[in-house]
């Protein structure tokens, strides 16, 4: 798969950004990098921005993140996630890593303790790959969907690295409707997730 | 683990998975959450989810230019030796799921075990970070024996626990395998070890305990 191939003013597509990590991880292909680079590498400073570094610390820290991209890319599973979750994962904890400062603990999907998922059997590649671009294009019709009330607080919390608690005292709302309007959103957001696709266990 | 492991009846609240998926909590709490996941595959598709959520974000946000020698100074510093990871703690005698395992190891007998009261002990977690946890907050592996009782205590902040192996009973129902149970500031209880084998619970604790005697007000 050659990564030159592509326009450059077309927007990746989420199956040809998985195609794109998938690349990078088995043939440490440099021109597939660079793009992932050039779409993803100005969101996550974007991010890091908003999560208030500094403007030389942003720029420094989307870097270090594309490097993880880089680095841990053979990790990476098409079937399980989009590139863009996988990324997103990456940056998210570069931030804690490097803003907060602190260890992010979290599960190992390899761990011999770990009770299995009840999850049907992954589709085929080129189904999941089709599957992602529709999938990904329902998210983010739900996400510019959501009522006013319900997308400010996920961008608090997204954006704004305010637990559900802090929100609610920000915002001076009570405590359960802060709850009640995430539940709803990610409700909302699941099913265009999952409308098409795999069913939860 | 067997087919026939149970599942978790006890979750987190939908807006906490959230918090941790978009990387809003402590390290503290983020270990209950991680260790409940990893008993529960419930909630790690809740999480895949909110995660599935923070990429479209992500993809919805207006680029912010890099300085131009950006991409050349990356790729410079592609083939730089990355730095050394810590190998996760290979799971041994002890069962605990990985993200115990990295603050306690695997051998529960080497712990330092401190006792609470008969056939209650407890061993505190530590940062593994070098950001010193607040001083009234606190991460603990507590283990109960069948039939014994923790010494009835109230709370002036939230109490979570996640068990990880056995069970415990208070007034509010009986919490197994993987179960969560949140307990509010203001609530006062008396946690037993449900018989079988010892229970192993992780407790964190948002505030200190108020140690109460038999003439508490609200009870569970």
């Amino acid at each position: 798969m050659s990564a030159a191939s592509r326009k450059s003013d077309d927007p990746p597509d989420p199956a040809r950004l998985s195609r794109l990590v998938v690349a990078v991880g088995e043939n440490r292909d440099r021109a597939a990098f660079a793009e992932l680079f050039g779409h993803f590498a100005p969101r996550i400073k974007t991010y890091l921005l908003k999560q208030g570094a500094e403007a030389g610390q942003a720029e420094e820290m989307a870097q270090e993140a594309m490097i993880m991209v880089w680095r841990r890319a053979e990790s990476f599973d098409p079937a399980k996630s989009a590139a863009s979750t996988w990324i997103f994962t990456i940056a998210r904890n570069k931030r804690i890593d490097a803003l907060r400062r602190e260890r992010r603990p979290d599960y190992d999907p390899a761990d011999p303790t770990l009770p299995p998922a009840l999850v049907p059997a992954a589709p085929a590649a080129a189904d999941r790959a089709a599957e992602l671009t529709q999938q990904a294009e329902r998210l983010a019709e739900a996400i510019r969907a959501l009522p006013e009330e319900q997308a400010e607080l996920v961008r608090m919390a997204y954006f704004e690295d305010k637990a559900h608690g802090q929100i609610a005292s920000e915002t001076e709302l009570p405590l359960g409707t802060v709850k009640s309007r995430l539940r709803l959103a990610l409700a909302r957001l699941r099913k265009a997730l999952n409308a098409g696709g795999r069913e939860d266990a | 683990m067997s087919a026939a492991h149970a599942r978790p009846r006890h979750h987190f609240d939908e807006a906490l998975l959230i918090d941790y998926a978009a990387g809003n909590l402590p390290e503290t709490l983020s270990i209950l959450v991680a260790t409940h996941l990893s008993l529960c595959p419930a909630c790690r598709a809740a999480v895949a989810d909110a995660e599935a959520v923070g990429g479209a974000l992500l993809e919805a946000l207006a680029p912010e230019a890099l300085a131009p020698e950006a991409l050349d100074r990356v790729l410079a510093r592609l083939d730089d030796e990355a730095p050394e990871e810590d190998a996760p703690e290979a799971p041994g005698a002890g069962g605990l799921p990985a993200p115990l395992r990295a603050y306690l190891g695997d051998d529960l007998k080497v712990l330092d075990w401190q006792q609470l009261a008969p056939g209650v002990d407890k061993v505190p977690l530590t940062p593994l970070s070098n950001i010193p946890w607040r001083p009234e907050e606190a991460v603990c592996l507590v283990r109960l024996q069948p039939g014994a009782v923790a010494p009835r205590h109230g709370h002036t902040g939230n109490e979570v626990t996640v068990i990880v192996r056995g069970g415990l009973a208070d007034g509010s129902g009986d919490y197994e395998l993987g179960d969560a149970l949140i307990v509010d500031a203001g609530v006062t209880h008396a946690p037993v070890g449900l018989p079988g084998e010892p229970c192993l619970c992780l407790v964190y604790l948002e505030a200190p305990l108020l140690p109460i005697g038999d003439d508490h007000v609200a009870s569970i």
